[in-house]
């Protein structure tokens, strides 16, 4: 697909792209034990340099399905040869999270992930430190990083991981305008407040005859609706702060968190429970966005990927596409909600050519891999001189996220919580419970904050 | 369903009654039959059928019994979209046969000293080797995990198929039922002329044994073909896939992208070419499935 | 290795010591495997369920911690044990008695006998992936083939895996339908019971019912009492189907034992506490077959003459 379109911008990127990088070759080739993470001394193998004549492969798992398509393309190109040397990436993608641990244990774990409990992982000392490398490299730099991904590739002041890809911010209301007409809605007044959107979901809902749910307005849980891990939309949206990273305290029992569960499961009240988890288990629908595509759902809660995702998935779906600022409750009329965070690459420890995998991470950033990832699946970085030059129009409902960075009224990076994976599945648990009218929104969020924290002193993280 | 409760031996009672009633019953017996094959069978026949629609046939209200047009390619189709083929020959020739092999030598070598030697403590470690069937595989999962990592056995089929050389539980205990319902005197005889205990086994109980050992290898043939859990644990090599992660793999791509066309009947193709050989395997070898269990007389 | 006392050593003679060492010899694969894959990780898997243990970083010792907050405070530990036991309560008996009702019709005189057990065998051997899969694709609410009939028909539609009402029922449904092995094995003890017996029986004048209350059920009691263990231990244990096709899910209805004990292990990198749900899980199956085993004394027929 990038062969059709060698603009000029292109082709000047990638001679500047390539004088840099010949620069970085000659100093991972001269300096390759400056470049070493102190804890990966007593390593024998994985130090190889990227332009050793005799390759290694570096293995790289990824939780993503979505790259299958065109990772050959991605790795065709002359600035993967030139970063990579003679050393090769192979992806096993749609891996799942059981098998990554499972083999971290065993002391058998890839060299590079992405799409992974990132903060779990960082948390428990399996991860390379980089400090040293980014140091050293030439191509990623902290300064032309957004700050937020930035500085969640720490922990404890320790860098673990590069936001070298899909980092862009995290939230809008994505809604198909042809839905939203054909419902009788007007596309160019979106929902503002919950009020507002439950509203839509209402007059989107539909039954056949015989009461069998035919589409829904709004699942807000589906996507990044229902995810801690980027960002805990609920926390976000009624404006608390749901976990102290200094401390380790956790505040999810306040009016606020029954507010939201009360809230948000009404959505799934006025549609069903049962339908819902229907649709679920459809293929197609059962993952993330697929009953958006599939026009089963007339809005989601994604981030800046999703214009892009959609069109390349589902063109005739993606084309209605527009965005919005996710909706507040009534008392927080006028936040606008925006979020950082999004994937890294991480490097392990225990891995053989983990830091062969380092220029994989830089090759990223470079312009011929963001427009890959760009064309292909809508991908942006957190690298902001790519930013800068891309096509904010180039999907429907992109340009809104372009806008929120400088419009948004509040702009986070998500909480970097060791047991965020614990986190999430309670928070799964817990809210069908309300939805389902078998506990109330207080005693939820009592709950969640009691597990949560017998979690916390369970998992060894309590002072 | 209950109402074949009095079915197996109410057939000739009540003389002069006897014909009506008989036949009544028997009628009743056939409509009884022929209404759970269905059900039985339903399942096998949507996967079947499913295979041959598109999308626009798959989620049509009423749903469509047979399929027109029928897309025959799908098969084809469904099967080259992942290397099935190679999944097909790393599940048999990687996994199964060795596997198989593996399971009844070593099973019928244990099941001999278990049945046909009389030796003190024996019952007592039978007794123990019934109770590991009770050990949830959950357990030993992950300790086994590092054990067969200390080997450098992962992503090999090594660790799935080594342990079958140490015998099957379950497999041991068919056999030791049967190799009890072969006389002593049998034994007893050969031991009169000079034959030792492994002479005894080869040359006389095995050879009499060949159903159940037949039973045996079919069963942990199929054990070995929809095994699911064990590769899942120890393959992460695409290369090295059988079957089962093959579905799998096939299901988490639809999964991911919702836009492939042909989900469901791509997945009911597959299924169906991957339960049609135990089809094969079991309407040809019925007969000795069905034997084989019967002689094993479980008592 | 009740064999090895010392003590007992003595008092065996030549042809009983030779015997005791052949018979080691013959079980001494399965003698090996059993230190090597099952005692071996037993250990190992006891000693993590005393430890806070996440895969990750190395064990740290916490003595009973793991099994006193698992009854104590983990909120998910009693809505898993009711969900298993509801599960194994009903699927395993269920699949006892519709197996021996299948088996006792395909052993009344029949066409095409072959043929109908076949279809009733089937199910069972059929991989479970392919069963998750086509089962889904039978029980969807919206698409699945029962509700579009449903649907056809003007009729509301059964939520049968999305509703926590009707899940585990469905779940047992799936179950019984694939019980062909027990049918088999029950067809088989069905056939091997004497025809002379049914002859005498009705000489004497018995009821249809009476030869099956009094000759075939109490003939067959050893092979009930099998598939019984069978079927509870395999239910017990039960996590691929519930796994793929619901997850645990709706509103936890299927997050069965082993369920949540992967969950923990895998998910929530609680290896100690997966460890200590194993071994309560492994003593709960022990204690139930032991009490079933107690009780067969008591209904459990053995006819030694027949050989």
């Amino acid at each position: 697909m990038s062969d059709s379109k060698p603009n000029h911008l292109t082709r000047r990127d990638f001679l500047r792209q390539t004088s840099m990088l010949s620069g970085m070759l000659l100093l991972a080739a001269c300096a390759p034990g400056a470049t070493q993470a102190p804890s990966s001394g007593s390593e024998a193998g994985p130090t190889t340099a990227p332009a050793a004549p005799e390759g290694v492969t570096v293995q790289f798992w990824t939780g993503w399905g979505e790259l299958v398509p065109f990772f050959d393309e991605l790795k065709d190109t002359d600035e993967f040869r030139e970063l990579m040397g003679a050393n090769d990436v192979v992806m096993k993608p749609t891996v799942k999270t059981e098998a990554l641990l499972t083999a971290i244990a065993a002391g058998t774990p890839p060299d590079i992930t992405s799409e992974a409990p990132y903060q779990d992982l960082m948390a428990r000392e399996v991860l390379l430190p980089i400090d040293d490398w980014v140091n050293a490299s030439s191509i990623i730099k902290r300064d032309d990083f957004i700050q937020g991904n930035w500085d969640r590739g720490y922990y404890q002041n320790v860098q673990y991981g590069v936001p070298a890809w899909e980092c862009f911010v995290r939230f809008g209301l994505d809604y198909n305008a042809r839905m939203i007409e054909a419902a009788g809605l007007d596309p160019d007044n979106p929902p503002v407040t919950w009020d507002d959107a439950l509203e839509w979901h209402k007059a989107l809902t539909q039954f056949d005859d015989a009461g069998n749910l035919l589409q829904i307005g709004l699942d807000p849980y589906d996507a990044e609706g229902g995810g801690i891990g980027d960002g805990f939309l609920a926390a976000r949206s009624w404006g608390f702060d749901w976990f102290d990273e200094e401390t380790g305290e956790f505040n999810l029992d306040n009016p606020k968190m029954a507010d939201a569960f009360e809230v948000m499961g009404e959505f799934y009240r006025i549609a069903g429970p049962d339908n819902m988890a229907g649709m679920r288990s459809v293929e197609g629908q059962d993952t993330w966005g697929g009953s958006y595509n599939a026009e089963v759902q007339a809005m989601i809660i994604e981030g800046y990927w999703h214009p892009g995702e959609t069109m390349s998935q589902k063109p005739e779906v993606g084309k209605y596409n527009r965005a919005t600022w996710v909706p507040v409750p009534e008392d927080r009329r006028g936040a606008k909600i925006q979020g950082t965070g999004g994937h890294y690459v991480i490097f392990f420890k225990d891995a053989a050519n983990a830091q062969a995998g380092f220029p994989f991470a830089e090759y990223l950033t470079t312009n011929t891999a963001c427009n890959l990832l760009f064309d292909n699946v809508g991908w942006l970085p957190a690298y902001k001189p790519y930013l800068d030059q891309a096509d904010a129009n180039k999907y429907p409902g992109l340009d809104f996220y372009f806008q929120s960075v400088k419009e948004a009224t509040e702009i986070e990076p998500p909480k970097n919580c060791p047991i965020t994976s614990f986190v999430h599945d309670t928070y799964a648990q817990l809210r069908e419970e309300v939805y389902r009218d078998k506990m109330t929104g207080a005693a939820a969020a009592a709950e969640f904050q009691k597990r949560c924290e017998q979690e916390w002193k369970d998992a060894g993280f309590a002072a | 369903m209950t109402a074949t409760v009095k079915s197996p031996t109410s057939v000739q009672y009540h003389p002069r009654r006897q014909r009506i009633s008989g036949k009544l019953f028997s009628l009743l017996k056939y409509v009884v039959l022929i209404v759970l094959s269905i059900s039985f069978v339903l399942p096998f026949y949507w996967m079947f059928v499913s295979a041959l629609k598109d999308d626009s046939q798959v989620y049509t209200v009423p749903p469509i019994w047979v399929p027109d047009p029928a897309y025959w390619n799908n098969f084809y189709d469904a099967w080259v979209s992942q290397p099935f083929t190679l999944y097909l020959f790393n599940t048999v020739f990687k996994y199964a046969i060795p596997y198989t092999i593996g399971t009844v030598l070593a099973s019928a070598i244990v099941a001999y000293g278990f049945s046909r030697i009389r030796w003190r403590g024996r019952d007592a470690l039978f007794f123990l080797c019934l109770a590991t069937m009770m050990v949830p595989f959950q357990v030993t999962m992950v300790p086994l995990f590092m054990i067969f990592k200390q080997f450098g056995w992962l992503n090999t089929y090594l660790p799935l198929v080594v342990p079958a050389f140490f015998g099957t539980p379950f497999f041991i205990f068919m056999l030791r039922q049967f190799f009890l319902t072969i006389p002593q005197d049998i034994s007893d005889a050969a031991y009169i002329d000079g034959a030792n205990e492994v002479d005894i086994l080869f040359r006389i109980i095995l050879p009499l044994s060949k159903p159940a050992l037949t039973v045996v290898a079919l069963f942990a043939f199929i054990n070995a073909w929809n095994d699911y859990l064990g590769p899942l644990i120890y393959i992460n090599d695409a290369h090295e896939f059988v079957l089962s992660l093959g579905v799998e793999a096939l299901r988490a791509t639809f999964s991911y992208n919702s836009t492939v066309a042909n989900a469901y009947p791509y997945l009911m193709a597959v299924s169906t070419i991957i339960v049609l050989p135990i089809v094969i395997i079991f309407f040809f070898g019925q007969k000795m499935f069905i034997e084989g269990i019967s002689m094993t007389g479980i008592k | 290795m009740a064999t090895a006392q010392p003590g007992t050593k003595s008092g065996m003679t030549r042809s009983e010591r030779r015997r005791l060492i052949q018979g080691l010899l013959f079980i001494s694969p399965w003698l090996i495997g059993f230190l090597l894959f099952t005692i071996y990780p037993l250990a190992s898997s006891l000693y993590y369920s005393f430890t806070r243990y996440d895969l990750l970083r190395d064990p740290v010792f916490i003595g009973m911690r793991n099994y006193t907050s698992l009854v104590t405070t983990d909120s998910m530990f009693w809505v898993v044990i009711y969900n298993t036991l509801f599960y194994v309560l009903l699927a395993a008996p269920a699949g006892v008695v519709s197996a021996f009702l299948m088996a006792a019709l395909l052993n009344t005189k029949l066409m095409g006998r072959p043929f109908f057990r076949a279809v009733f065998f089937f199910p069972a051997i059929i991989p479970t992936i392919v069963t998750a899969v086509v089962w889904q694709f039978l029980l969807n609410v919206q698409f699945g083939l029962f509700n579009s009939i449903l649907q056809g028909l003007q009729l509301p539609t059964i939520p049968f895996l999305s509703n926590p009402a009707y899940a585990k029922p469905s779940l047992v449904m799936i179950y019984i339908w694939a019980q062909g092995n027990a049918i088999v094995i029950f067809l088989a003890a069905l056939q091997d019971v004497p025809r002379q017996l049914y002859e005498a029986a009705e000489v004497d004048g018995a009821r249809a019912w009476h030869k099956f209350r009094h000759i075939t059920i109490p003939l067959t009691t050893p092979v009930i009492l099998f598939n019984l263990i069978m079927g509870f231990i395999y239910a017990f244990q039960e996590f691929t189907l519930p796994w793929l096709l619901t997850g645990g899910g709706p509103a936890n209805a299927t997050e069965f034992y082993t369920i949540y004990l992967y969950r923990n292990a895998f998910q929530f990198l609680r290896m100690g506490k997966a460890s200590a749900l194993a071994w309560i899980l492994f003593i709960i199956i022990v204690v139930f077959t032991a009490v079933l085993f107690k009780t067969s004394a008591r209904w459990v027929f053995y006819n030694t003459e027949t050989e």
